[in-house]
């Protein structure tokens, strides 16, 4: 039936069976040769990482399980430097090792980061490494307990630096990694063991309380000083000991179950409203004769008669933290004489859930000059009402499990996944009711034109989903060096498209893609289309040097499977043969041989049809191999076909068809033309010839009239 | 500067001996009392240090004395010359300090006030002397402390009363550098002795470089320290002592130059071998052992007398012990 196609049936499966043996001699040859890790660190790039001067900064050998270099400054320990390589085996986009230095604080934040080594694909040409540099050193300060791995969730910006534009699963990738790789790091070192990870302060829950439930739920802590207590204390003589020296309050205000009910949601909203979030604010109202205030601090700047200390830190109350309240609004607050808030500023080290104390100063002159300083602590501790512990927390946890990078990206992503696989959906309802379809010439061009300008808008320009050789490398290799599903679900419609790409290369071979689904694709045939508009001449190649021109893509194909097995690099930039990346993915965004060379592949097109996928495209030669497999012959032929005909032939996209008539499957991309061809009285001779044998009442030669049969 | 924390350790050191002796070697058999004494040692501002609890509440006692730990840290985060960063380290080499804690500014005020009280011989500010020695026998090993003239230079840079102490700012004397290391210790026993006092205990013995006792120790009997160099006992129920012992501290070989300075001579004193002082705060006994040790005894007698509730035992270079002050208790 097909004797031209024959020899490509043996070349393919020969093809098939020789990759084979490649790719499992590759594998004898590569895995020896897992890269090792080196661990000695230069102290002055470490610094730098650091942000600091090499001169003080000593480094510790790596060690411990993850590995991590402790590093000292001053003596003192400062931070830890680790390998991704060496701590998560971070794989890159390419599926080779990529490794990146990463600097990490004791206050679990990345001080720095740099690559130390990749063979990332995008790097190769257009996207430079200082590209990718920039991109993983503005990782430099982020709080790995606080940063979502995705930079936008749900609208809010959580600081993590975007994509490097065209490389988006490596920068994936790379953010995956150094993200994972920092956080198990930190949890062995007990980074992230500190209260606020298990215990934290219950910051959303609000519910009104009085002042007695205040102070009997640990939220208001008070001390009063008698007179007489405080002349024992101050070793004076006083007539009245019953008398209150002082009637001393203190409150964390930060929770809003305690702060929104002493000050009233509006004072306690504009005031946390001027503060970063991890500050915090905390109240002094007192009553009785010593006024905590004193006057000082309106010339000095600093409240001489107050100090707050917190285990090793005191943290000095001054005029500019200083914010002023006039009556507390709780429901039974007494009216104070004095009343003041203090902002507490993060930098000071102030953990709202340790305790405290606020001491109050009493200064007195004494005989023989110099003052004596009587101390009156009033201790705090935050009740465990106001915090949210180790169950709770764990709790949430459990509800929200902290989601796999590529989860995330599924979820930020999700508006895309949506439309593609919609997409998908209409083309599966295409294929399935191709008869139909091709039945109806207008909506077959319609529903045709349509779709692809969808696949080159949305899934090649918008998304930047074009397919590539360089997955099918990357997916071989990643049985090579450790496969894992992660990898290819960083980019979600990457994914989706080879999955239904690889079940519909199953079914109607690898047309499926070629003609529906590949932007480049796309963006020919409407190059093309707009030359037949401008009545360009169509070359047809002469069917002999047709065939010969075939194997072409073959051969580079594999020529790409073959560097690959040497190195990816090389592989990486063969496969700029396609011209993907620049058309679509790039927009042209390169230096400009890169465009030129995809111009002269688009004006070649413009008279000889799909010219690139015709003969050179290495993605539609990986797919066509495997493509013999296909299940279906759903593509009508008459037996007249190449015969008496050969109208469809000379109008098949790409020339897939043979004089003889039948369809090549490793050339066919599945446009349905010549099935639109066979249904179309006005284009198939042997239908019209059918049609008119049948009797001269039924001209059947309108398109008109061949609508209203389809009806 | 390395060689002056080894001297500063061997000076307390003895004093903590001496108080350790005494507290160990002299327990009353026979007590009723379930009350036992919880110790803590370790150091506070380079010097050995102690901590005694009466309690039968361990796990309170251990309670209290780590939060002891966390405020000596805190202080020595203000006042420790060897600790980078801290409040004093920075005010030495700016020469001056924004925003100091209520804790530095009120212990240089105090130390102001201790400079007058001994007319000088007190004085924070003879670091410039202190480190002159401290380089001098660095580089020159053995030999005799350094010519006059470099000492009078240094002179020239102390003066307490050229400090500027505000309440959000502090000045030093113009290239002036200041040490608290004749008050801190003090300081630090009487805030830990105040924490515990304000936490409820009542028989403690605080032994932050100088001693405090609060109350009496778990058998009811005062507390009782011995000074080792004049072998002689000292009772002690809430108040404090400080200790000062010249040969004990110097900076080389050479035993006529100790880490005590004479801040009007910028010379080591000689005419004592130890100098205790006794007070209801170990900051004003801290403060006076330090500036008493270069005094002669008719100007102790002098300054003794001006202040109320003070005694002092100084024990002379011919092993004769002295006292001044009041008799307390």
């Amino acid at each position: 039936m097909r004797p031209a196609g024959a020899d490509w049936d043996y070349l393919a499966s020969f093809l098939l069976a020789f990759c084979r043996f490649v790719i499992l001699a590759a594998a004898c040859v590569v895995l020896p040769f897992s890269p090792s890790h080196s661990s000695m660190l230069d102290t002055t790039e470490v610094a730098a990482l650091f942000g600091k001067e090499g001169k003080n900064i000593a480094i510790q050998a790596v060690e411990g399980d993850p590995p991590a270099a402790a590093v000292a400054r001053h003596g003192r320990l400062f931070g830890y430097v680790f390998s991704t390589q060496a701590v998560s085996g971070s794989v890159g986009y390419s599926g080779q090792p990529i490794d990146i230095l990463v600097a990490l604080t004791l206050d679990g934040k990345i001080a720095g980061a740099r690559i130390v080594a990749h063979q990332e694909p995008i790097l190769v040409i257009g996207i430079t490494t200082e590209d990718l540099n920039s991109y993983v050193s503005s990782f430099a300060g982020l709080d790995i307990r606080q940063s979502s791995m995705i930079r936008k969730v749900e609208g809010k910006d959580t600081g993590v630096p975007d994509v490097v534009v065209g490389a988006s699963v490596s920068s994936a990738v790379i953010r995956d990694a150094i993200f994972r790789s920092a956080r198990v790091v930190a949890r062995s070192r007990g980074l992230l063991d500190s209260p606020d990870n298990m215990r934290r302060l219950n910051r959303t829950a609000f519910a009104a309380m009085r002042w007695e439930q205040l102070i009997s739920r640990g939220a208001v802590s008070r001390r009063i000083i008698t007179r007489g207590e405080a002349a024992t204390e101050l070793g004076e003589a006083i007539e009245d000991p019953t008398g209150i020296y002082v009637d001393f309050n203190t409150a964390l205000l930060t929770p809003p179950m305690i702060g929104q009910n002493i000050l009233g949601q509006q004072v306690y909203e504009n005031l946390f409203a001027e503060m970063g979030a991890q500050d915090n604010a905390v109240l002094i109202a007192a009553n009785g004769l010593y006024s905590f205030k004193g006057t000082a601090w309106k010339r000095s700047g600093v409240f001489d008669r107050i100090e707050l200390v917190q285990g090793t830190k005191t943290i000095r109350l001054s005029k500019e933290n200083y914010r002023f309240v006039e009556r507390l609004k709780a429901e039974g607050a007494p009216p104070f004489r004095e009343i003041a808030v203090f902002k507490i500023p993060s930098g000071t080290g102030f953990d709202p859930l340790m305790a405290w104390r606020l001491n109050l100063l009493v200064s007195q002159e004494i005989e023989g000059g110099g003052v004596r300083i009587t101390r009156f602590p009033l201790d705090y501790r935050l009740s465990d009402h106001f915090i949210l512990d180790a169950s709770d927390t764990a709790q949430t946890k459990r509800g929200r499990p902290e989601p796999a990078v590529w989860e995330e990206i599924w979820r930020a992503r999700m508006g895309e996944i949506v439309v593609l696989a919609a997409m998908l959906f209409v083309l599966s309802c295409i294929l399935i009711f191709q008869d139909a379809l091709a039945r109806r010439l207008r909506l077959y061009i319609g529903v045709r034109t349509v779709f692809l300008a969808f696949t080159l808008l949305f899934i090649g320009f918008y998304a930047g989903a074009q397919l590539s050789v360089v997955n099918v490398i990357t997916f071989a290799h990643a049985f090579l060096t450790g496969f894992k599903w992660e990898l290819f679900l960083l980019n979600p419609l990457i994914f989706l498209l080879w999955s239904f790409v690889a079940v519909a290369m199953l079914f109607w071979g690898r047309g499926v893609f070629c003609g529906w689904l590949c932007p480049f694709g796309a963006l020919q045939e409407f190059t093309n289309m707009a030359a037949k508009r401008l009545k360009l001449p169509q070359i047809e190649v002469p069917w002999a040097l047709h065939e010969r021109l075939w194997p072409i893509k073959y051969i580079l194909f594999l020529g790409i499977v073959a560097a690959s097995l040497q190195s990816l690099t090389w592989a990486f930039e063969l496969a700029e043969i396609e011209p993907f990346k620049t058309a679509i993915i790039l927009k042209f965004v390169r230096p400009w041989p890169f465009g030129l060379y995809v111009l002269a592949l688009l004006a070649a097109g413009l008279f000889i049809e799909r010219f690139f996928c015709r003969y050179l495209c290495p993605l539609g030669a990986a797919l066509a191999i495997p493509a013999r497999m296909h299940m279906f012959e759903w593509l009508k032929r008459r037996r007249e076909c190449g015969s008496e005909c050969k109208i469809c032939a000379t109008r098949c996209t790409v020339q897939a068809i043979h004089p003889m008539g039948a369809i090549n499957p490793n050339e066919c991309i599945h446009c349905l033309r010549c099935q639109s061809n066979y249904y179309d009285a006005n284009t198939c001779l042997t239908l019209k010839r059918r049609l008119a044998r049948r009797g001269t009442a039924k001209p059947a030669s309108s398109a008109v009239e061949r609508g209203k049969d389809a009806k | 500067m390395q060689n002056s924390t080894g001297g500063i350790t061997r000076r307390r050191a003895l004093t903590i001996v001496a108080a350790t002796a005494a507290t160990a070697v002299l327990p009353i058999p026979g007590s009723s009392s379930t009350a036992r004494n919880i110790e803590w040692t370790g150091t506070a501002l380079g010097a050995d240090a102690k901590l005694i609890l009466c309690s039968d509440d361990e796990a309170r006692s251990r309670a209290a004395i780590a939060d002891c730990l966390a405020e000596v840290e805190r202080l020595e985060n203000i006042f420790s010359l060897y600790r980078k960063g801290s409040e004093i380290t920075r005010l030495n080499a700016a020469g001056h300090l924004a925003a100091p804690s209520h804790d530095m500014r009120l212990l240089l005020a105090t130390s102001q006030t201790m400079s007058e009280l001994t007319e000088g011989l007190y004085d924070p500010t003879v670091q410039p002397v202190w480190e002159l020695y401290a380089d001098w026998f660095t580089s020159n090993p053995g030999q005799d402390g350094p010519p006059a003239a470099l000492v009078s230079q240094a002179l020239e840079r102390v003066g307490y009363h050229r400090m500027d102490i505000r309440a959000d700012f502090v000045k030093l004397p113009p290239n002036g550098r200041l040490t608290l290391n004749g008050i801190a210790q003090g300081y630090i026993t009487d805030r830990i002795a105040d924490l515990l006092r304000t936490r409820g205990w009542t028989h403690v013995l605080v032994n932050m470089g100088e001693l405090r006792a609060l109350g009496s120790n778990s058998d009811g009997q005062s507390w009782k320290i011995l000074l080792r160099e004049a072998n002689k006992g000292i009772s002690l129920t809430n108040r404090s002592l400080a200790t000062s012992a010249g040969e004990a501290s110097t900076f080389s070989d050479n035993p006529a130059v100790s880490h005590l300075i004479n801040p009007g001579t910028g010379r080591s004193p000689h005419q004592f071998r130890s100098l205790s002082v006794g007070h209801k705060s170990a900051t004003v006994a801290d403060a006076l052992s330090t500036g008493l040790y270069a005094a002669t005894p008719q100007h102790i007698s002098r300054i003794a007398a001006r202040i109320p509730g003070v005694r002092v035992w100084a024990l002379d270079a011919g092993g004769e012990m002295r006292t001044f002050g009041e008799e307390v208790r």
